[in-house]
């Protein structure tokens, strides 16, 4: 049973100088802590590392090792990481050590050829040799079914395609989950006596041959037992056709929903450029708009002072204007009072005027006599009156108000242009190199294998029905030679029934230990099922024979659709049960596993986990599980906690919770 | 009495700071930048003064070939007699205010002057 004691990295990823995770020698869950981007998978992608010396990303992409170093580290040259794994199985303890180191001469790593990859392995303190260290690893972890062991919560959707019985992730998913049960030691044997029960067959019919009596059948069983070998090589080679092209379909799937991703991204890149072309278009008009407004622009800034010298000025013309009226009026009456007195007759309403009154006139003459000279006689109105008129002309309906409106408009434009831009430049990175062509020729090539696959599998059955028609000859021959043998050939006639008998046996054994398995699995995924499920009216788990679950509502009828949140829940029911069901244990290390799952969910699985594995490691940010639920969740089966704590973008450090 | 000026020109500093706002790509001319620096001065409260040492760059025609400026100094400054003498003056001064602002403030933008031109002489 695997343990593992602890990880250290050094500059690996967002972890600079040498960092560590103990992982307590009782059984338990260790929680590591860490919120996106501090290195949570990184962590994951370490012990993978140690393990497989190889990282992939979710899409299965391998991760170049010259990107896994430390950037801080690498920007003050120094380059390079290492990653030590301790881990005890069976009783012995184990020091896994891979490093990746810069090649003398190399001063700036550009790729992987710039790195020399070096692996140690120690057991009980004793250094492996590399071949015994390889398969001492190969025994303890297997790659093949490491995806049951390190697992990204993330991808556990991919145990659906396990439902789809066309599905090639399906049928590899199958296949990784049949080596971890055990299920190949009995196909091995079952392919060994195949080779068995041939050689036993072909010494049968040597012996047939020698013999006069039955060396005619001896011949005909040698020729068909030829025949059916010949055929059955070719039934190998188109079974391994068959596999190559699936392999190709499945690539050309992949290749062509990227491409397809791509031309969404080129299309959205060509409206980016439409969009910054139309900006371009706005902000030179905007421009030239605010060049013409800029033409008066001055007018505009003195405006408010001219306006003030203009009210001076026309309040000056107004006193002026008043001023002459009033004089005006006054020598009028002045000589309208001289007339009066002259003719003694008012020059209103042509009555006589008295002698007192003519008096009263005479003493009121002297107030409106000596105003005839001018109120202007600097000619000061005139002047005035065109210094109104020119003042006048400088008003413009350019205000300093639009200016400023166009040039924020303008200055929005530019920001939205630079947004865009920037966005373009990303997509024109991710588009580079995208060739219509090559779209076209993956689904050329998608179509081409489709065929093939038909053609292969038709000609398959043909061969398999023509494998069957081949058998039932070579077993009538057998009768015949039964019948007719002698002594001589009772000897090869047992070796060749035992062999077919132990054949049938691993045949039949295979069958009864995979129907066994599928009743163990379903019945353990059943039970973690309803401890982790909070919906009461779910019965049960029914497994297919790819080992799919789907799972039984109490009326007994299947569900046939189920949420991101239930695939997750259902697919944790399967992790559990093959751990609890495969000859092969270790612990069950999980990156982001409660994303899609409610609280209510959450707390469940949190309660589950000591029941699914001997030992957990979970790696999940503060809002995928809140400290204190675990602690209270778990108890005493929470181990240890860590913490990834950020001290830059690319710099992050593991911190024990106390 | 002083003739006045028949050509307009700038100081070998100013046209520096001239080309530094053409740089821009604000105005279509500089003889619209010339009278912009003209109005900031005049609203900076700039006193009527002399420079030495300019350049040509104007004719008094194609700068003011409606006479408005000569007419708006005239009204502004009633005492001179010499207008374009003065005006070229106050845009020299106006482009010296605006080089030294930005060369304190790199980032000042054309919309800064105005506001700052405007918030010098508020509306009664």
């Amino acid at each position: 049973m695997l343990r593992i004691r602890s990880v250290r990295v050094s500059d690996f990823g967002p972890f600079k100088g040498e960092q560590r995770i103990d992982l307590p020698k009782e059984d338990g869950v260790v929680i590591v802590y860490g919120e996106n981007m501090r290195g949570k998978t990184t962590l994951l992608n370490a012990i993978r590392y140690a393990l497989f010396g190889r990282v992939l990303t979710r899409g299965s992409v391998e991760i170049q090792l010259h990107q896994l170093g430390n950037w801080e580290s690498a920007a003050h040259g120094k380059y390079g990481f290492h990653v030590v794994l301790v881990f005890e199985q069976n009783g012995d303890t184990y020091e896994l050590t891979r490093e990746c180191r810069i090649r003398p001469g190399v001063s700036k790593p550009a790729s992987n050829a710039d790195y020399i990859e070096e692996s140690f392995l120690t057991k009980n303190g004793s250094a492996m040799g590399p071949q015994e260290a390889v398969l001492e690893l190969s025994r303890i972890m297997p790659e093949t079914v490491s995806r049951f062991f390190l697992f990204d919560g993330e991808l556990l959707q991919q145990y659906e395609e396990l439902l789809r019985s066309e599905s090639e992730m399906g049928r590899q998913i199958k296949e990784a989950i049949e080596r971890i049960l055990g299920v190949p030691v009995l196909t091995n044997g079952r392919a060994d006596l195949g080779q068995v029960h041939k050689q036993a067959q072909n010494q049968e019919a040597k012996a047939a041959q020698r013999n006069q009596k039955t060396q005619q059948l001896g011949n005909l069983h040698a020729e068909l037992l030829g025949r059916r070998e010949a055929m059955q090589q070719e039934s190998t080679r188109l079974r391994q056709e068959l596999d190559r092209l699936k392999g190709t379909k499945t690539a050309k799937e992949e290749q062509a929903k990227k491409q397809e991703m791509l031309r969404g991204l080129l299309a959205q890149r060509e409206r980016l450029q439409e969009e910054i072309n139309s900006l371009d278009r706005k902000i030179l008009e905007k421009e030239e708009k605010r060049k013409n407004l800029l033409t008066s622009s001055w007018r505009s800034l003195l405006a408010p002072r001219i306006k003030a010298l203009r009210e001076d000025v026309e309040e000056q013309l107004q006193l002026l204007r008043e001023e002459s009226t009033r004089r005006f009026v006054r020598a009028e009456t002045a000589e309208a009072l001289r007339k009066a007195l002259s003719t003694g007759r008012c020059s209103l309403c042509e009555q006589s005027i008295s002698g007192e009154a003519k008096q009263h006139l005479q003493n009121r003459l002297p107030e409106f006599e000596g105003t005839r000279q001018s109120v202007d006689p600097d000619n000061r109105i005139p002047s005035l009156e065109k210094q109104v008129s020119e003042l006048r002309r400088y008003q413009t309906d350019a205000s300093i108000g639009v200016i400023q409106e166009v040039s924020t408009s303008i200055r929005d434009f530019r920001v939205t242009k630079a947004t865009s831009e920037d966005r373009f430049r990303e997509l024109k990175e991710q588009t580079a190199g995208l060739d219509e062509s090559e779209v076209r020729r993956t689904y050329a090539e998608y179509e081409k294998a489709v065929q093939e696959i038909v053609i292969v599998e038709n000609g398959l059955k043909a061969q398999d029905a023509a494998l069957a028609e081949i058998d039932g000859n070579i077993s009538r021959i057998e009768s015949e030679l039964d019948k007719k043998g002698g002594s001589d050939l009772q000897k090869e006639r047992k070796r060749r029934e035992i062999a077919e008998a132990l054949r049938g046996l691993f045949e039949e054994g295979v069958k009864v230990y995979r129907d066994l398995l599928r009743i163990k699995v379903e019945k353990d995924a059943t039970a973690l099922f309803l401890e982790l499920t909070s919906e009461p009216d779910y019965a049960s788990l029914s497994i297919n024979s790819s080992y799919g679950l789907t799972i039984v509502h109490n009326d007994g009828n299947m569900i046939p659709v189920r949420s991101a949140g239930a695939e997750h829940v259902v697919a944790l029911s399967l992790m559990g049960s093959l751990q609890k069901n495969a000859p092969l244990r270790g612990p069950i290390i999980m990156d982001s596993p409660f994303g899609r799952l409610d609280s209510l969910h959450t707390r469940r699985v949190i309660h589950a986990l000591p029941n699914m594995a001997g030992q957990v490691l979970l790696f999940v940010y503060e809002s995928e599980i809140e400290p204190k639920l675990a602690r209270n969740e778990l108890k005493g089966a929470l181990r240890a906690e860590y913490r990834i704590e950020r001290h830059s973008a690319r710099y992050s450090k593991v911190e024990k919770v106390v | 009495m002083t003739e006045d000026k028949k050509t307009i020109g700038l100081t070998p500093e100013n046209r520096s700071v001239m080309e530094q706002i053409m740089e821009k790509g604000f105005f279509r001319d500089q003889k619209d930048a010339a009278l912009l620096a003209m109005a900031y001065a005049i609203n900076k409260e700039v006193s009527p003064g002399n420079f030495e040492g300019t350049n040509t760059i104007w004719n008094v025609g194609s700068l003011d070939p409606e006479g408005e400026v000569r007419s708006l100094v005239g009204n502004l400054f009633p005492d001179v007699n010499t207008p374009y003498r003065l005006a070229e003056y106050l845009i020299n001064a106006g482009l010296a205010l605006m080089g030294s602002e930005m060369a304190t403030d790199p980032g000042l933008d054309l919309t800064d002057f105005l506001e700052k031109a405007q918030a010098s002489f508020p509306s009664k």
